[in-house]
């Protein structure tokens, strides 16, 4: 994809490269990986949307369990079917690229893990959470009582208002102390 | 709404939407029943009728009590950020709850002076809007007009406070805001059209300030491009963390950063010591190279650059000495071999230091307390991207989350006496196993090198099996560094560590022992046997050591690579099914490492091309590894702290690794003479006299402050008396100062508790009261005075027609996390309305409050002048009511009994908690 950068003017990329946390190289990088997911017909528009199925098929996110939400979380399309455009799909990397700032991070982690879009996590929200990073196969799967028990744990801990619900402060403060969150936050195309 | 100044707050828009949470319910509410419009009314004449609303204070009590401490807590929807704001000096009268904690307060609300912050807290709000799913706003019932009206004042705000940031900040300000590029985009468009409208006024400063950080900026995107496409194995790392996860990966970055070191240290040595060594034509090369000397270092390397006896004490001048027409400067290599060496070991501390430093505070200091469930739960690694390892992972995470649910609850396990008592000579057979091999070791070493140094006749060098026998002694030392922590990690089927992680720390701290005990005999060895010996150039002799001992720790690793893992999964997988697949043992591989660079450091003095070996044996190793890794491994069983042990790992690089080859090379340049017959230092007492002789002749005229320095500060003893003293004095202060800030934090998380459970508290008795007056609502035939009794009941059968719950609707009282507590409520107790209305009777019964109820203001409010010397327009408030209704009767308000008993609980608390003193 030699004329990859054809498409991006110098202004686009140096305004982009302001806006996010991307290098020149990545923002590139992810043009040419962009342009790969669009039908060969609009290759030339930069406006169009990539529907969901289509982004979900990229190697990075196949096998993600929460690649519906990423991609829920970061489509600024008006049908909420999860869509992302080319700045998008800049976004997303921006939030999970090397220099992001652990709070933006964590921000955009509680968007994902808020599988209602509340704005708390509440208890159906860590609910679905454990089953995502449990899987669904049913050997492991945690009973009805192990998932209370952890939840309770979890809230016990982490919500320090006690109202039942981890709001976005809790969460980044849980995140603080977890020092492994940052480093395992990153998707590298 | 002219008391309000703070608009956000106690905009009545913003109260209506609140008061509109509760009538969520009767999602089909016609929309010329705009309630936007039907409470603005109430609003307007509430405040016509009294001059003050108090249900906005008594809403605000946990929230305003809040708000100083955790400004993040947001209803979604974004609009009660506006909390983060809150000034309770602008309601004097009204938020009582708020005003008791006044005092607090001031301290609390700690000046978050980094704009950045701020901006971040506005703009999360702002994102929650944006990004809040129309159904999210349906089930506020916020209407479109409220959003706008507040987005767009909220923008306002901040570009103004973008405007006037710094170019750099500004960018960093903007490009950390949580919302989607498309909104950045128009933001910074705005911002800069701003900025050009304003540019009349000429601000010297801030203009060449933008011009520097400009500047700056491309520089700093030039670097970090180049830096980026010299990204040395991008794909393998890619690779590696996609299908091992983010644990196995730090083993490999730590390879990466090794070879960074070593390429950095490479290119000083290369650069400052050897080139100007290799202009030198005096010294040259008889030998002839065989090819054994790539592993023993011996033969045609003894006389190279790469070892020390070959670099030569004169000043180097480009051309031979006979022809001493040199048309460069003359270039002492006694003082660059000193200098190099020496820079090099302070640049290395301060690089350790740093990244000890940083990583220990990072991982440390702020991961201390948070359980394992929570780390486990939010710490998902986003970079597994291969279906196996993903599936493996959840397989994995969900066994230890069982696991650690029972441990939970066998946790109260006590040990009697006997057990204890077995258990601690368990551990003391350990490590007295454990000492006795490394003791043995350091011996069986020990012996061997004194063997090795009175039996290699130095004048014969070129018989080849003598040659081949000084491969002996790194053979052995190499094969130690194998099998020991193998048998090491055999103890563990002695002592039964009820902690992994114990058991972690147990085996690194002996294999550390084991290894720096080996180093440390083999120093002796080198510092005093061989240099007493009488070798003629020892340290040529301790260079090729040092390089067998590196070379041949290599070739051993690949072979504990190839046979180690390859066999055991070959084993594994066809003969003994139960052996299993190896895993790869991040500890194992890292120790080899740190040993391999506490060589590499030593070796520096005595052969400045050392670096190059290492970054060879480094490179080479990491392609190695992963080959082994992606054939033969699968990912570890158990969550690994990676970070934590990335940290221990520096530490230990850091404290026994660094800090004894500092002392060695200290020792070396400060006590040892250097031999007489070659190297640089060839003819002085101590290297360390280099110094003296440079200093003794320096005789230009401007250079005299090198002199005064040396005579004044080096060899002064006070002023390192006084240095030390200083630095003491500012531990000490950052002590206190960290003890203090410790105290602090206590404080205000026992604050956060206490604040927690004052709201869960309120919402307690709220619910109460509520219940309460509904149940008189019905007894009292006056109340039709207020309002049509008909019109109360439609509400109610309203309310627990769509929703279940009958309170909604009918009292605006409202604390803002109600929607969470009247949702949970809701799942609990899905019954019918009169049954609800009968469990509420019950509670009545239980729970009332008979002289909160009928001698308000009873108590006068500790600590709070709001309440003690009400306002002069303070009118007691009655029941806020959200349609024209208004409750006038003997019950006393909401807020006030609410207050009351808030106030009754935290008595009672500080009694119970003197009690117990």
């Amino acid at each position: 994809m030699g004329s990859s950068a054809s498409q991006l003017t110098k202004e686009l990329l140096s305004e982009y490269q302001e806006l996010t946390f991307l290098t020149k190289q990545e923002i590139l990088l992810a043009h040419c990986r962009f342009k790969e997911l669009l039908p060969k017909e609009s290759r030339n528009t930069m406006d169009y949307r990539v529907p969901m199925e289509k982004i979900l098929t990229m190697p990075e996110l196949k096998s993600n369990p929460f690649r519906q939400r990423i991609c829920y979380v970061f489509s600024t399309s008006e049908a909420k079917d999860g869509s992302l455009s080319f700045e998008d799909f800049l976004d997303f990397l921006s939030v999970f690229s090397d220099s992001a700032t652990p709070e933006i991070k964590s921000h955009y982690a509680f968007r994902i893990f808020d599988f209602d879009d509340d704005g708390t996590l509440d208890r159906n929200d860590l609910v679905k959470l454990v089953n995502c990073l449990t899987g669904d196969a049913p050997e492991t799967r945690l009973s009805q009582e192990e998932m209370n028990q952890l939840i309770g744990n979890i809230l016990e801990e982490s919500d320090i208002d006690k109202d039942g619900t981890v709001n976005l402060s809790e969460f980044q403060h849980v995140i603080s102390r977890s020092p492994d969150f940052v480093s395992s936050f990153k998707i590298v195309l | 709404m002219s008391r309000q100044t703070r608009d956000g707050v106690l905009n009545p828009a913003y109260h209506d939407s609140e008061t509109l949470q509760m009538g969520r319910g009767s999602a089909q509410r016609p929309p010329q029943q705009n309630p936007y419009g039907s409470t603005e009314r109430t609003y307007d004449e509430g405040l016509q009728a009294s001059g003050r609303q108090d249900w906005d204070s008594a809403e605000h009590i946990p929230m305003a009590s809040l708000a100083g401490g955790q400004s993040w807590d947001q209803q979604p929807g974004g609009l009660s950020n506006a909390g983060y704001e809150w000034d309770s000096a602008s309601d004097p009268g009204g938020a009582r709850a708020g005003d008791f904690r006044e005092q607090e307060r001031p301290r609390l609300r700690t000046k978050r002076s980094s704009i950045l912050r701020q901006l971040r807290m506005r703009n999360s709000s702002l994102f929650f809007r944006g990004a809040l799913s129309s159904s999210a706003l349906g089930w506020l019932r916020l209407t479109a007009e409220d959003t706008q009206d507040k987005t767009a004042q909220e923008e306002q705000q901040l570009i103004i406070e973008l405007v006037a940031m710094s170019f750099y900040d500004r960018v960093r300000a903007i490009r950390q805001l949580p919302v989607s590029l498309h909104e950045k985009k128009q933001i910074r468009k705005r911002v800069l059209l701003e900025k050009t409208s304003k540019k009349g006024r000429i601000n010297w400063y801030m203009d060449c300030r933008d011009n520097f950080y400009l500047f700056h900026r491309r520089c700093s995107t030039f670097v970090t491009n180049a830096y980026h496409t010299l990204q040395l194995w991008q794909g393998g790392l890619k690779d590696i963390g996609g299908k091992f996860g983010s644990s196995i990966l730090s083993y490999f970055l730590f390879i990466k950063w090794l070879l960074m070191f070593s390429i950095f240290s490479f290119l000083v040595n290369f650069g400052f010591i050897t080139v100007p060594q290799l202009f030198d034509r005096d010294t040259v090369n008889n030998g002839t190279f065989k090819g054994l000397e790539l592993l023993t270092g011996e033969g045609y390397f003894t006389q190279s650059v790469l070892f020390y006896g070959f670099y030569t004490n004169k000043s180097v001048t480009g051309g031979s000495s006979s022809n001493s027409t040199g048309s460069l400067l003359p270039y002492d290599m006694q003082l660059a071999y000193f200098f190099t060496i020496s820079v090099y070991f302070v640049l290395c501390c301060l690089s350790l230091v740093y990244s000890a430093a940083s990583s220990f505070h990072k991982n440390f200091m702020s991961a201390s307390e948070l359980s394992r469930s929570g780390r486990l739960l939010f710490s998902w690694d986003f970079r597994v991207s291969n279906d196996k390892a993903v599936r493996s992972r959840q397989k994995n995470l969900s066994t230890q989350l069982k696991e650690l649910l029972s441990e939970h609850l066998q946790q109260k396990l006590c040990m009697t006496f006997d057990e204890r008592i077995k258990r601690f000579g368990r551990h003391l057979l350990a490590w007295f196993v454990s000492s006795g091999l490394a003791i043995g070791c350091s011996a069986a070493v020990y012996f061997l090198c004194l063997y090795n140094v009175n039996s290699s006749p130095w004048n014969n060098r070129s018989d080849l099996t003598k040659e081949a026998s000084t491969l002996l002694l790194p053979i052995v030392v190499s094969l130690i560094n194998l099998i020991v922590p193998l048998l090491y990690s055999l103890l563990r089927n002695i002592e039964f560590f009820t902690f992994p992680r114990h058991e972690l720390y147990t085996l690194i701290l002996r294999n550390v022992i084991l290894k720096m005990s080996i180093i440390g005999v083999l120093c002796y060895y080198w510092l005093d046997k061989v240099v007493n010996c009488g070798i003629p150039c020892w340290e040529t002799f301790v260079g090729g050591d040092i390089y067998r001992l590196v070379v041949i720790d290599f070739f051993f690793c690949l072979f504990a690579c190839f046979f180690g893992e390859f066999l055991h999964k070959v084993i594994g997988t066809r003969f003994f099914p139960r052996l299993g697949v190896p895993e790869f043992d991040i500890a194992r591989n890292v120790l080899d490492l740190i040993y391999a660079q506490t060589l590499a450091w030593i070796g520096i003095y005595f052969s400045p091309l050392l670096p190059l070996i290492q970054i060879i044996k480094l490179f080479l190793m990491f392609y190695v590894k992963k080959f082994s890794l992606m054939q033969n491994c699968h990912p570890p069983q158990r969550s690994w702290r990676a970070a934590q042990m990335m940290t221990i790992f520096i530490l230990i690089l850091f404290f026994p690794s660094y800090v004894g080859v500092l002392i060695t090379i200290a020792v070396i340049f400060w006590r040892i003479t250097p031999s007489s017959s070659c190297g640089p230092f060839r003819g002085l007492n101590v290297p360390f006299d280099v110094i003296a002789n440079w200093i003794d002749s320096i005789t230009l005229p401007g250079s005299q402050w090198v002199v005064w320095i040396y005579n004044n500060l080096i060899q002064s003893v006070l002023f390192f008396f006084i240095l030390t003293l200083l630095v003491l004095i500012l531990i000490y202060v950052y002590y206190q100062i960290v003890v203090g800030r410790k105290k602090l934090i206590a404080i205000l998380r026992d604050h956060i508790a206490n604040e927690g459970k004052d709201k869960a508290f309120l919402l307690e008795k709220l619910k109460k009261l509520q219940s309460q007056s509904m149940s008189s609502l019905y007894q009292d035939p006056s109340l039709e005075a207020m309002g049509s009794k008909q019109d109360i009941q439609d509400r109610e059968v309203r309310g627990s027609n769509q929703n279940g719950t009958p309170f909604e609707g009918t009292f605006p009282v409202q604390l803002r996390r109600a929607p969470s507590l009247q949702e949970t409520s809701n799942r609990r107790q899905p019954t019918s309305f009169s049954g609800e209305r009968q469990s509420a009777r019950d509670a009545e019964r239980e729970y009332v409050l008979p002289n909160v109820l009928q001698e308000p203001q009873q108590q006068p409010w500790p600590g709070a002048p709001g309440f003690q010397q009400a306002p002069p327009n303070y009118i007691p408030p009655d029941y806020p009511v959200d349609d024209d209704s208004s409750m006038e009767g003997g019950t006393l308000p909401v807020s006030d009994a609410l207050a009351q008993a808030l106030w009754a609980r935290r008595q009672a608390e500080d009694e119970e908690e003197e009690g117990r003193y």
